[in-house]
């Protein structure tokens, strides 16, 4: 189709035909359909009609789309400014230079757009525009800036998000760069994490959750114990599943680990608190990853035996993580007894079945 | 318990945001873009509305516009909760339909107190 | 051991949910995570945290997510699936269109059923409207019925079906639009399977869709999940485009528009959320 034509179609008194002539343009690919469509987008009434339109543009795919899209990152419309973000975002690697140039704006807020946009190009291109953002005056920029490259596990920037995380004063800063370690962080950032915050007492409140996570995530063997301590403090704020979570992962890290009576005993009485049942199954799954003292075997398979869906599920899937061929052959042979399927299933009947 | 609900697409501030709420009482939950929030606030019934403004899909300013043509949220509390400062942006956020514009990053204790007033508790 | 965090799941679920608006229930978690171990499994991937980390920054072209798709739904279809959606339009939605027809004496109803594979749900479709519309017979009705895949279609044109897909089927409504056939097979009844007009049509056939004008509702239920994100807004842009002011768009109930278009107004039904298109 004529390219005029479409162009002219944009401005027609039909919702649909307009939607449609933008929709072609789009898939003409062509270069001089451009400017009418960003024309169109200053003017155009219809929500519906203005997605097409950024549709259309996003699948032009030229270097003068991602100009385009990043001059809207001052837009004073945030539609406008969203959207733009989403295209050089989908764009990926092609759009860093016009967002790297972008980093320069003046503007703290065009800085952080820049920053939402690279979130989603997962490429080392993007490598300079969060080098830039890590010497940012301002601090959302630095924080979007923590919380993507964490999330991108870019490890390179890790010594400076140590820097950042042992001088923050922000308390939503010290949570982005505690976040990011929890990502890219290694012995040398537990360090870090130990020497701002010596005992979990030692932590805010509201970082309590990263505190943990970076537990299961950097502690040492001889620092199980804290785990213990976290869960006599009873708090109700302490998130069990981010213990057990934690648990879990420092489980992987050291192996299976040998744990004491007292915190054997600590972990049964979660049970009896007024924990939601995905998390009562996370945590017999869980205790099924320490070494095994007689005691767990003996705990879950009793469990088998009850009545609750949820702990019946949990048993099995804390004694499948034992790893125990005596206990597994044990749980085989009850699936062929078990009426309810999805039970029957985790016991390892449907689990035979090629 | 009085229910909020968090929508913002950043998960670290999400987080954030949850932790400071629940310790001070709240029950929360969350949703990362505009629609989700109003799929979720439209599903049940939220006692209170925390939203950003600059997210993927619906926006925090077209997010509060919609919430308002509910009934049931005529008189329910939205803070708008974003990095941008300037004047046109915290106008915007009023004329949307916002109780409350706050600017990132915010203290932890000046989102509780303003939640607690804007709900007439302390 | 794998490492299979609760946080980290729910990583999984968000990242599902941003980009194939399928919102995984409490009630298959359970069912969802196990399917789940094992694909990591195959994969050679160890935690729920890498697997997470693969599918927003490791699956450009989308076939991981694409596989997840295809794990965790179940692609049975039978009469009647999603009953209280269906309850929802019937009582709800249905009258909010017919209403006002009826007082202008406009008594013209078009449903598109897109995806709509071996049948099933438009003949769910005409039996319902056969059923709650008293004035039936007053109406002109039509339930356009497209899908892409020529085999399925010739079984929707046979109408026959074996035990599962009609078991769900409710009683009252059986003998009135079922007929018993030989070896356990039941036929939709000939009045009732004349409401829906077949024709094979592929939604990314952008032509084609724009072919597709002036519907009152469209049902596309657990089709779209398998669209990569800019295919599923063009299929979305088109339906948008397909609907009359006013118009109701059906996604799966698990399933949301999410962040394909913010173009439709979101309004609760009973327990439903549904998307409809502005009235002018």
């Amino acid at each position: 189709m004529n390219i005029e034509t479409l162009i002219a179609g944009l401005a027609v008194e039909d919702e649909t035909d307009r939607s449609n002539a933008a929709e072609d343009l789009g898939y003409s690919g062509s270069a001089k359909s451009i400017l009418p469509l960003m024309e169109r987008l200053a003017v155009e009434p219809s929500r519906k009609v203005r997605e097409t339109i950024f549709a259309a543009l996003e699948r032009i795919d030229l270097p003068e789309v991602r100009i385009q899209m990043a001059a809207l990152l001052d837009s004073d419309d945030a539609f406008l400014r969203n959207q733009a973000v989403g295209v050089l975002q989908r764009q990926g690697a092609e759009s860093v230079l016009v967002l790297l140039a972008r980093m320069n704006d003046a503007d703290p807020d065009v800085r952080k757009f820049v920053l939402d946009a690279a979130a989603g190009i997962s490429s080392t291109a993007v490598d300079p525009i969060f080098e830039a953002a890590l010497r940012d005056a301002d601090v959302n920029v630095l924080i979007a800036a923590l919380e993507h490259l964490g999330e991108q596990r870019k490890s390179r920037f890790k010594c400076a998000v140590e820097e950042i995380f042992l001088k923050a004063t922000e308390p939503m800063l010290v949570c982005a760069a505690f976040a990011a370690l929890l990502q890219i962080g290694d012995v040398a950032s537990w360090h870090c994490i130990r020497q701002r915050y010596p005992t979990a007492a030692s932590v805010p409140d509201w970082e309590l959750g990263w505190w943990i996570r970076a537990l299961g995530e950097l502690a040492t063997l001889g620092e199980l114990a804290m785990f213990q301590e976290l869960l006599q403090l009873h708090d109700k704020n302490v998130a069990r599943d981010t213990i057990i979570d934690a648990l879990e992962r420092f489980q992987v890290r050291h192996g299976r680990v040998q744990i004491s009576d007292q915190f054997w005993t600590l972990l049964r009485e979660q049970l009896e608190e007024n924990l939601a049942p995905e998390i009562k199954l996370q945590l017999l799954r869980v205790v099924g990853g320490f070494a095994e003292p007689p005691a767990i075997g003996k705990f879950l398979v009793a469990l088998l035996a009850q009545n609750d869906r949820t702990l019946k599920l949990g048993a099995i899937e804390g004694i499948k993580r034992l790893e125990r061929p005596d206990l597994l052959a044990s749980l085989r042979e009850r699936s062929h007894l078990e009426p309810d399927s999805e039970i029957a299933e985790a016991l390892g009947q449907g689990e035979e079945k090629p | 318990m009085t229910k909020v609900l968090i929508v913002d697409d950043s998960s670290l501030t999400r987080e954030f945001h949850k932790h400071i709420l629940k310790a001070a009482g709240f029950a929360c939950d969350t949703a990362a873009d505009g629609m989700e929030g109003l799929e979720k606030a439209t599903a049940e019934k939220f006692q209170v509305i925390l939203t950003d403004v600059n997210m993927q899909g619906m926006d925090g300013y077209e997010f509060t516009k919609r919430l308002r043509q509910n009934p049931d949220y005529d008189e329910v509390p939205i803070v708008i909760i974003s990095t941008e400062a300037k004047e046109l942006d915290k106008q915007k956020g009023f004329s949307a339909g916002a109780n409350l514009y706050l600017v990132k990053p915010t203290d932890a204790s000046r989102i509780v107190e303003s939640l607690k007033l804007l709900l007439g508790t302390r | 051991m794998m490492t299979l965090a609760l946080k980290d799941f729910a990583t999984i679920r968000d990242e599902v949910y941003r980009q194939l608006g399928l919102y995984f229930e409490d009630s298959k978690v359970y069912f969802i995570q196990k399917r789940l171990e094992k694909r990591m499994e195959t994969l050679g991937v160890e935690s729920f945290a890498d697997y997470a980390f693969l599918l927003r920054f490791g699956d450009k072209s989308g076939k991981e997510m694409q596989a997840l798709a295809n794990l965790v739904t179940t692609n049975e279809t039978y009469m009647f699936r999603e009953f209280e959606q269906l309850q929802a339009f019937a009582d709800h939605c249905l009258p909010m269109i017919l209403k006002p027809r009826e007082a202008a004496n406009d008594r013209k109803l078009r449903i598109w059923s897109a995806g709509c594979s071996s049948g099933e749900e438009p003949y769910t479709l005409a039996i319902i409207l056969k059923e709650v519309m008293h004035d039936f017979r007053m109406w002109d009705i039509k339930i356009k019925a497209t899908d892409i895949d020529q085999v399925r279609l010739e079984m929707a044109r046979r109408a026959v079906y074996d035990e599962r897909s009609v078991k769900e089927i409710p009683p009252e409504y059986f003998d009135r639009h079922v007929t018993r056939l030989p070896a356990g097979y039941f036929g939709i009844k000939p009045e009732t399977a004349k409401l829906v007009e077949l024709e094979h049509l592929n939604l990314s056939d952008r032509m084609a869709m724009r072919a597709m004008r002036q519907f009152d509702f469209i049902f596309c239920r657990n089709v779209l999940i398998y669209f990569d994100d800019a295919s599923r807004k063009a299929v979305v842009d088109h339906f948008y485009n397909a609907l009359k002011p006013g118009g109701f768009i059906f996604l799966g109930h698990s399933e949301s528009i999410g962040r394909i278009s913010t173009a439709f107004k979101l309004l609760r039904v009973g327990q439903h959320l549904v998307y409809r298109k502005d009235l002018i």
